[in-house]
């Protein structure tokens, strides 16, 4: 089983670009994108689950995501999907992303040959 | 099954986070909290109850989560002058307007033309728009307001304010129609502020069938603290 220790500092702006990437293109629930999460990066990153709904509410509120109550098997629950505005926005934080991962990595190679800052 | 953050609503209401995002995250909350318990459940384990409520979150974090986005604030916390001093006056003047535009047409098209009485069911409707404007709308308006204020678990200073502004400007408001009840009279809709003997007791009134009622009301409702 998975670590239930989420990852606290550093995850500011994660979890937007996590649920903006996988509701691209498919349309999910909560508890769905929780696990598609762990799945995708192998635990690696653990959003603390009920948690994320709050990061849903204010996306549609933005108009980034549309959400919409679909029963499944017998179960009534809200769907979410990227949106034109939402396909926009993840664009931006994923350059943006890009950017600062860079930029990370470049100062990390230069550690490891031994530049002092 | 019980769901176990029910404190956890009225946590929320009382920060002020809008009973629509309230109500939907509760209910999310509680499908992710079936499907981690058969998930545990099915994986064998023995308490799958507890090992659910641990990875949804604590109560104290999953409120933090949503207390702490403004933008899910509803309009009542962020400001609630607004919603409450200047929303009734607002309603009322629409309701007036919307009344006014409603005669119009309907004599516009339905007649009567210059010079007839007005049908039966026109006199009516003048008279039954004359009596709700004076009596029904304030006690409409007075009941909107301790709805949202109960339901929001808003504390009782804006309420009050809102249903005493709607008492007073109730009562000064005016809106009188007149239709046409024998051949050569003339109809007339005659409507602004009038300040005039039975004011006062208009007031009165409004403010006597509101306040107790929202207070009563507001009694029965087990927490309240914003």
């Amino acid at each position: 089983m998975p670590s239930r220790e989420t990852n606290p500092s550093f995850m500011s702006g994660v979890p937007e670009l996590l649920l903006l990437s996988l509701l691209q293109d498919n349309e999910m629930y909560g508890y769905e994108l929780v696990q598609a999460v762990q799945e995708r990066t192998g635990s690696a990153i653990t959003l603390g689950e009920g948690v994320i709904y709050p990061v849903l509410h204010a996306l549609e509120r933005d108009g980034a995501l549309a959400a919409r109550r679909k029963t499944v098997n017998g179960r009534s629950r809200v769907y979410y999907k990227a949106t034109e505005i939402g396909t926009r926005r993840f664009a931006a934080v994923k350059a943006d992303w890009g950017r600062i991962t860079n930029a990370i990595s470049i100062v990390l190679r230069g550690a490891e040959h031994g530049f002092s800052v | 099954m019980v769901f176990p953050f029910e404190r956890l609503r009225d946590r929320l209401l009382i920060a002020g986070v809008s009973p629509r995002h309230v109500r939907r995250y509760m209910a999310e909350l509680a499908d992710h909290f079936d499907d981690l318990e058969a998930a545990a459940k099915s994986a064998g384990n023995p308490r799958p109850r507890e090992s659910a409520m641990e990875r949804l979150g604590r109560p104290e974090d999953l409120a933090r989560a949503m207390i702490d986005r403004p933008e899910l604030k509803a309009w009542t916390a962020r400001a609630p002058w607004a919603v409450f001093l200047l929303g009734p006056p607002l309603l009322l003047a629409v309701i007036d307007f919307l009344s006014i535009v409603l005669m119009i047409a309907l004599v516009k098209t339905l007649g009567p033309q210059p010079g007839e009485a007005a049908p039966g069911w026109e006199v009516t409707l003048a008279a039954t728009i004359n009596l709700l404007q004076i009596y029904v709308v304030p006690l409409l308006l007075g009941w909107i307001v301790s709805v949202v204020a109960t339901r929001q678990r808003i504390r009782p200073l804006w309420p009050l304010i809102g249903l005493i502004v709607i008492g007073i400007v109730a009562g000064i408001n005016y809106l009188h129609i007149e239709v046409p009840l024998a051949p050569g009279q003339h109809g007339e809709i005659s409507f602004g502020g009038s300040i005039g003997h039975d004011t006062a007791f208009r007031v009165a009134i409004n403010l006597a069938l509101t306040l107790p009622l929202y207070l009563a009301w507001r009694r029965r409702q087990p927490v309240f603290v914003r």
